[in-house]
């Protein structure tokens, strides 16, 4: 398992990517899909993830819908329209990021 | 995701009690709690539910307090954006200047006590119309912990207006200094007006999203 710490701060941008793919999400689904895009590589823990569902959720990013599921409720995360563009704009910013790193720890291999 | 036990109903009652015994949170975050646990109790778990608790209590503590936390910094922020706009929007600025130089006149042309009484009395009349006219009601906090946190940012205005008086050096500088008194008195008023905007905003936000729990 690589360095947890490294991914730290992409949690956000993960999550909303994410959603951008499923219409919505539980947040267990959310920790489960992680760990099998991955392979085991990144594991969302809990203690990580329900804070920044919470906080896209106050700042208006995502939005809940509740369900009934067998025989309890369960809470589904879906992006707002205001989440949709901020998607997008931190998927560019991820890339700029990635492509800095990049010429950082190798500077002779570029991703253009 | 596969499951290695599957959780029975008299664990789910435990579970239940579990959580409204500790008082773990509001309704809605138990609606997330609960469904999060099962899932992961049944695909990880050893079969034993108390045990299972007893080794997630810190994930359960820290699920709670970091939503408070989330919930309150988010109001805090909203307000102090919302303020800000009285000086940055141009819709607003005017209305910003009005009030500020009324305030100043005022500061300028009252006596001591006809001016204490005015500042008072308009800093209470928000405070009393957030409290009494935009909060939910009392039994709807239980369901929701956002309710909670709704008027929270209306106590520093309320706070604000008690300060100066607390001390008659400072009670006696704001009496001479009419310029100082007219930003505190401003800056009071225009966090008191933010405030409420933000806890009218989001009383509706509330009832549309949350539905399902207030009804």
């Amino acid at each position: 398992m690589g360095n947890q710490k490294l991914y730290k701060g992409s949690l956000q941008t993960i999550i909303l990517k994410l959603l951008a793919q499923n219409d919505k999400m539980y947040g267990y689904e959310i920790t489960q899909k992680v760990k099998e895009l991955t392979k085991g590589e990144l594991k969302i823990t809990e203690g990580a993830l329900y804070p920044a569902l919470h906080k896209l959720e106050a700042e208006g990013m995502l939005d809940v819908e509740v369900a009934k599921v067998g025989n309890r409720l369960r809470k589904y995360y879906k992006l707002t329209e205001h989440g949709t563009k901020e998607t997008a704009n931190k998927l560019v910013e991820m890339q700029e990021f990635l492509k800095t790193m990049q010429h950082l720890v190798n500077p002779k291999f570029s991703l253009d | 995701m596969e499951k290695k036990h599957q959780i029975t109903e008299k664990q789910l009652t435990f579970l239940n009690r579990f959580l409204k015994k500790y008082n773990f949170g509001s309704e809605d975050d138990k609606v997330e709690l609960i469904d999060h646990i099962v899932l992961d109790f049944e695909e990880n778990g050893n079969g034993n539910l108390s045990q299972y608790l007893s080794e997630e209590l810190g994930f359960i503590k820290k699920f709670i307090g970091s939503k408070l936390k989330v919930i309150h910094k988010s109001y805090r922020r909203k307000t102090i954006d919302e303020a800000i706009s009285f000086f940055t929007s141009i819709k607003r600025l005017p209305i910003t200047i009005v009030v500020f130089l009324s305030i100043y006149l005022l500061t300028r042309y009252l006596n001591g006590t006809v001016l204490i009484v005015s500042f008072c009395v308009s800093i209470l009349s928000f405070f009393i119309y957030s409290q009494f006219f935009l909060n939910i009601k009392k039994k709807d906090k239980k369901k929701l912990d956002r309710i909670e946190y709704l008027g929270q940012e209306m106590w520093l205005p309320y706070l604000m207006m008690f300060f100066p008086f607390q001390l008659s050096v400072t009670a006696d500088f704001m009496l001479i200094n009419s310029v100082f008194f007219s930003v505190y008195w401003f800056v009071a008023i225009t966090y008191s007006v933010a405030a409420i905007i933000v806890m009218k905003k989001e009383k509706k936000i509330i009832y549309q999203k949350y539905k399902h729990l207030l009804n």
